[in-house]
């Protein structure tokens, strides 16, 4: 499948790269690893008469220790990046290990920190060959009007992919965004619209340039679990990040956070989640009951392979495992 | 097939273990460099001056009529070279993705475009792509029987017992006049079934609707009905194999281009170099020997590149309408996946009877499974185990999800696994190690049941089985469970009809000309080992030249019969070569020719090895012109038979699975392989390591996943068609049987029969590990949870 022709942008600074954007409004696709973008765009999902790849922007390739302390990691650090740097791995585990599980060696060398943010959701009836989708009358997230997942409904039920964006849940990561009028800074949680087509509550001249990590929330333990056919290369079909604060294996726990993805257009923090854990000294019961929890949170649809059910029931899974790995430390 | 003895020798005969230094060695494969660098040309990699794109508008309906073509407004795009309708107004279309009409244009983008715009108008037929439900409700299974309907049964020797039910349920659509029972009577039909029929309700015939179910095949043998009233213990179970796509990384196509005076040059990944241009003449409309087919690598095939197929056809007719500019045709992914090749399903619920000491009695199956639209045949089942009791019928399945290809081993993976995991679960309620259970019954195994104990012994050893093995359920405490699982298969594999050409020249240089390929299993190694040996000389100094249609005709590589024909001829060329160097060089060493010998790069008198010339000196007596010589296989003239017919083996799966999660992971594999005469151990053993990674891939992953409402693929890309990748590959021991008793049988194929086992082997494993039978493969992780939970709750009912 080729690619339709489009006139590319290689900026250097963030100012001209808003600038394109906001010049070209919805007609303007940005380019970071290409590892989504490239795949989408053979097979027609988009037809962008104009591609803005940032690589040029040297300034968000950075992760950088803030002076007053925390970590500001630049939309263009690469998975890999992430996977190598010794602060992260130590202050923020749960980050590290989340990027780990993404796709292939070879592919985290690609992709980038504010790539996987942004991932477009994904679907069996969405990520097909135009010539697929046209014989299928297409759907609601793309050219049509119908769903094949949810019938007769009208809400978009693609799932979003991503592995790192449920560990910056945890994390209470925020997110900066660019646009014509300069930068504005929100809770990486806000950023998600929670439905499969629109995605994501970012302006068509705006995009994600830094994510932010507070140094309050270093130290925490950290886990994350994915479900996936194959041990190699495979989307999550679920996943799971816990982090996990407390003075000890056996002692009660004092902060917490869980958040799931693959299960939901949005990548979720498990509501009640923390308040179950904090006070109390992690055993099986309580993994569990977390587990339920986050099954609550989960709406599999046959969005990919393997069965909905048996994807909720995973969720409880890899929700109890992960509770118990991050608080083993 | 006799062993050859001594007094069979004679100069063509493999030569002795002692004297071989070459065969039976270890060679890395000569074209590895070039691979491994990136420098080997796929027929993708074929990229001539002025080459044009093609492309295929392709059915987007599993069941269609095409009603309209309209392709003007492609014809008349800037950059479109040539359009040709395939399959124009009134053809009816049985797969999505079928060919419609082909286009060439300047590039993909280009071609992409017309693509679109041609207008193409379908009328929407009925679909139906299920092949896994049992057949119970079958079309033809109800309403009255026609006279024709009761001899289909008693012909496909349906038990009295159903004959009668449904005589009595349904009744019939015609007077049954005494001269048809007195016939059914000679035939052998039983007095009751007469009785019934004499007795039945007339009802008026009913216009059945089409059936996509065709009763294919019934056997009977002994007394099934009498076996099982005297086996002791009965196991009864539901087993099956989906279909899965042959997803060859490099996908079909080919490179055609029409030249002057109708000659056509064809660049094709192929598994059938010599056979290709017979079958591309008659659709277009030139002789033969006007077509010129070349291919030096191809990316696999597995069984499913020896037809040219529509689209290199359509190719060579679009770059004729193009003037002759060359047209690439090769398939995208979607369409390699979706079209070109899907393995047949197997599905069946077997009845075993067994006596308590595991002697086993009986086999009954009823099967059912798909090919396609034109349904499917049996399996052979029972698999290589000759049960002497035997009940079997067969239906098969007609759908609308692409036409079936020999897939490596055709039924064999699919026979092993419906056989062999019944003996497993018989095995398992018998409470006998499934080894040992087989061990009991293996005579009926015929003339191989020697080498089968051999080969279990060798697996016990190397995977521990006897030590380790447990009975049915790990009871280790946590959610991992831990199991092992076997099985065993048998191939033929005799080498097909081979010639070559030998040229040896005056300097000492050696030409081999054959027109085979090499489908990376490594066959130019294989013919530059047979060639060296016989003539004493380095690999190095023979150039080989295969990959082309103008060279002495080679057999396709299919049914792993390559090995064998290709060494066979190569063997009696190299042998009818160095004849006439001896004969030249005989008189400088005062010999007779039959006196001399090859070896070490040195023609020498065999019992004088000091009087010798260099192979370059023994050469320079041949004179200004070549020698040239043929080999032949088959060929009676020159005995013996270098090939040989029969390989088998057994292997061993070590698996570990999360009860919790349903994920199987596969910790090691044993494979214990015979295939007669090894010629290069290193690509024999190679053979066995990617069939167990391809047996991992569809025991765990693959599956052509279709949706039943649009009759499309779902997976049609390597995103969702899993193969296993480097995390999912265990420990791999191979082991092939050499020596006395298996080198004398002469070369035999093995490119299949590795395959066969692991489907079998690795679900059993897993029976093993959690104590029950998942019933169809691919193992994925909700089917074995979902065969977890139904224990769990059938235990809780009880």
């Amino acid at each position: 499948m080729a690619l339709s022709e489009f006139q590319l942008f290689r900026p250097k600074t963030i100012q001209s790269a808003v600038a394109l954007l906001a010049q070209h409004k919805g007609d303007i696709q940005v380019l970071a690893g290409g590892t989504d973008l490239l795949p989408s765009m053979r097979q027609k999902l988009f037809a962008p008469k104009y591609v803005l790849d940032i690589r040029g922007v040297e300034e968000l390739k950075r992760i950088r220790v803030l002076a007053g302390g925390g970590l500001e990691i630049g939309a263009l650090v690469t998975l890999s990046q992430i996977e190598d740097s010794e602060f992260i791995r130590r202050n923020y585990p749960v980050l590290r290990k989340a990027a780990m599980t993404i796709a292939s060696p070879i592919l985290r060398n690609m992709g980038t920190i504010g790539g996987n943010i942004c991932l477009d959701t994904r679907c069996l009836w969405y990520n097909q060959s135009y010539a697929w989708r046209t014989s299928c009358g297409f759907c609601i997230k793309k050219d049509g009007s119908l769903c094949h997942v949810a019938p007769g409904g009208s809400k978009c039920w693609a799932v979003f992919s991503g592995d790192t964006p449920p560990a910056l849940l945890c994390l209470g990561a925020e997110i900066e965004i660019a646009g014509p009028g300069g930068t504005r800074r929100i809770a990486l949680a806000d950023l998600y619209t929670g439905l499969g087509d629109t995605r994501l509550k970012i302006a068509k001249d705006e995009m994600l340039t830094r994510v932010f990590i507070r140094e309050s929330m270093s130290g925490y333990r950290g886990a994350y679990q994915k479900l996936r056919v194959r041990g190699s290369i495979d989307y999550p079909l679920a996943g799971v990040a816990v982090i996990v604060k407390s003075s000890g294996r056996h002692a009660p726990v004092q902060d917490a956070k869980v958040a799931i993805t693959a299960v939901n257009p949005s990548p979720m923090l498990v509501v009640g989640a923390d308040h179950a854990l904090i006070g109390r000294a992690v055993d099986e019961h309580i993994a569990t009951v977390v587990g339920e929890l986050a099954a609550r949170t989960a709406k599999p649809l046959t969005t990919s392979a393997l069965t909905p059910e048996y994807r909720r029931e995973m969720i409880k899974v890899f929700a109890k495992r992960a509770v118990l790995e991050a608080a083993a430390g | 097939m006799s062993p050859v003895t001594d007094k069979d020798k004679t100069p063509y005969s493999w030569p002795d273990a002692k004297d071989r230094s070459v065969i039976g060695s270890r060679v890395s494969r000569v074209d590895g460099p070039s691979k491994s660098s990136g420098r080997a040309k796929y027929t993708y990699d074929y990229n001539p001056e002025g080459l044009l794109f093609g492309l295929m508008v392709r059915s987007p309906y599993a069941h269609c009529k095409v009603k309209s073509v309209d392709t003007s407004a492609a014809e008349k795009m800037a950059g479109v070279k040539a359009v040709k309708v395939v399959q124009g107004p009134g053809s009816e279309i049985f797969w999505a993705g079928d060919d419609i009409v082909g286009v060439a244009a300047v590039d993909e983008g280009t071609a992409e475009d017309a693509v679109r715009a041609i207008k193409v108008e379908y009328e929407v037929l009925p679909h139906m792509v299920d092949d896994w439900s049992e057949p119970k409700s079958a079309q033809e299974d109800t309403g009255p029987l026609s006279m024709d309907d009761l001899i289909n049964m008693f012909q496909n020797q349906v038990p009295d017992e159903d004959v009668i039910a449904r005589v009595k349920r349904d009744g019939i659509t015609f007077q049954p006049a005494q001269e048809f029972l007195d016939a059914a009577g000679k035939e052998g039909v039983d007095k009751s079934v007469l009785a019934a029929i004499r007795t039945a309700q007339i009802k008026p015939a009913v216009q059945k609707p089409k059936s996509p179910f065709k009763k294919q095949a019934a056997k009977t043998q002994g007394d099934p009905a009498a076996a099982f009233k005297e086996s002791e213990v009965v196991s009864e179970g539901l087993y099956g194999v989906p279909v899965i796509t042959h997803c060859c990384l490099e996908p079909h196509g080919a490179v055609a281009a029409w030249g002057p005076g109708d000659h056509i040059e064809v660049q094709i990944s192929t598994q059938n170099v010599s056979g290709m241009a017979g079958q591309m003449a008659e659709p277009l409309g030139i002789p033969a020997s006007n077509i010129h087919m070349q291919q030096q690598n191809v990316g696999g095939g597995f069984g499913s590149k020896f037809s040219p197929d529509r689209w290199a056809i359509v190719a060579a007719q679009l770059s004729k309408q193009a003037g002759g500019a060359p047209v690439k045709m090769m398939l995208e992914r979607r369409a390699e996946l979706e079209v070109a090749g899907a393995r047949p399903s197997a599905f069946a619920r077997v009845k075993l009877g067994a006596k308590k000491d595991g002697e086993l009695l009986v086999w009954q199956s009823s099967s059912w499974g798909t090919g396609g639209p034109g349904g499917g045949g049996m399996p052979p089942i029972p698999y290589v185990f000759d049960v002497p009791n035997q009940r079997l019928e067969h239906t098969s399945v007609a759908t609308n999800g692409g036409p079936a290809r020999a897939w490596r081993a055709p039924n064999h993976p699919q026979a092993a696994v419906l056989t062999l995991c019944a003996f497993d679960d018989m095995a398992a309620k018998l409470n006998m190690d499934p080894m040992a259970f087989l061990l009991k019954n293996i005579e009926m195994t015929g003339p191989r049941a020697k080498t089968y104990t051999e080969e279990f012994a060798k697996a016990d050893e190397l995977m521990g089985w006897k030590s380790r093995w447990h009975a049915r359920g790990d009871k280790t405490a946590g959610p991992i469970k831990r199991g092992m699982g076997l099985s065993l298969h048998t191939w033929g594999g005799r080498g097909h009809a081979s010639n070559c050409d030998f040229t040896v020249y005056p300097d000492g240089a050696v030409e081999i000309k054959m027109g085979t390929q090499d489908l990376g299993t490594g066959t130019r190694t294989a013919i530059l080992m047979v060639a060296a040996e016989t003539l004493g000389i380095p690999i190095d100094q023979i150039k080989l030249l295969i990959g082309d249609s103008k060279y002495p005709v080679s057999g396709g590589s299919g049914g792993s019969t390559t090995i064998g024909g290709v060494s066979s001829s190569t063997r009696r060329g190299a042998v009818n070569a160095l004849k006439q160097v001896f004969a030249k060089a005989a008189p400088a060493l005062n010999a007779t020719p039959d006196q001399l010998s090859a070896k070490g790069g040195k023609v020498f008198v065999t019992a004088d090895p000091s009087r010798s010339l260099s192979w370059k000196e023994a050469c320079a007596r041949i004179g200004a012109m070549p020698i040239t010589s043929q080999g032949k296989n088959p060929n009676k003239q020159e005995p013996p038979d270098l090939t040989n017919s029969g390989a088998g083996g057994v292997q061993m799966a070590d698996v570990s699975v999360d009860t919790e999660t349903g994920i199987v992971t596969v910790n090691k594999m044993v494979a214990v392989q015979d295939c007669g005469l090894v010629i290069n151990l290193k690509t024999a053993e190679s053979q066995c390591y990617g069939a167990l990674i391809m047996g991992i891939s569809y025991a765990l992953y693959e599956e052509k996943v279709l949706d039943p409402v649009t009759g499309r693929m779902l997976n049609a890309d390597m995103e969702h068609y899993r193969l296993a990748g480097y995390g999912d590959i265990p420990e791999l021991v191979v082991h092939m049987m050499t020596g006395k008793g298996y080198d004398e049988r002469g070369v035999i194929g093995l490119g299949e029969p590795p395959v066969i086992s692991p489907g079998a082997a690795i679900s059993n494993a897993v029976a093993n590990a959690i104590g029950v039978r998942v019933p169809f493969l691919p193992l994925t992780p909700d089917r074995v949870l979902s065969a977890l939970h139904k224990t769990t709750s059938s235990k809780g009912v009880a």
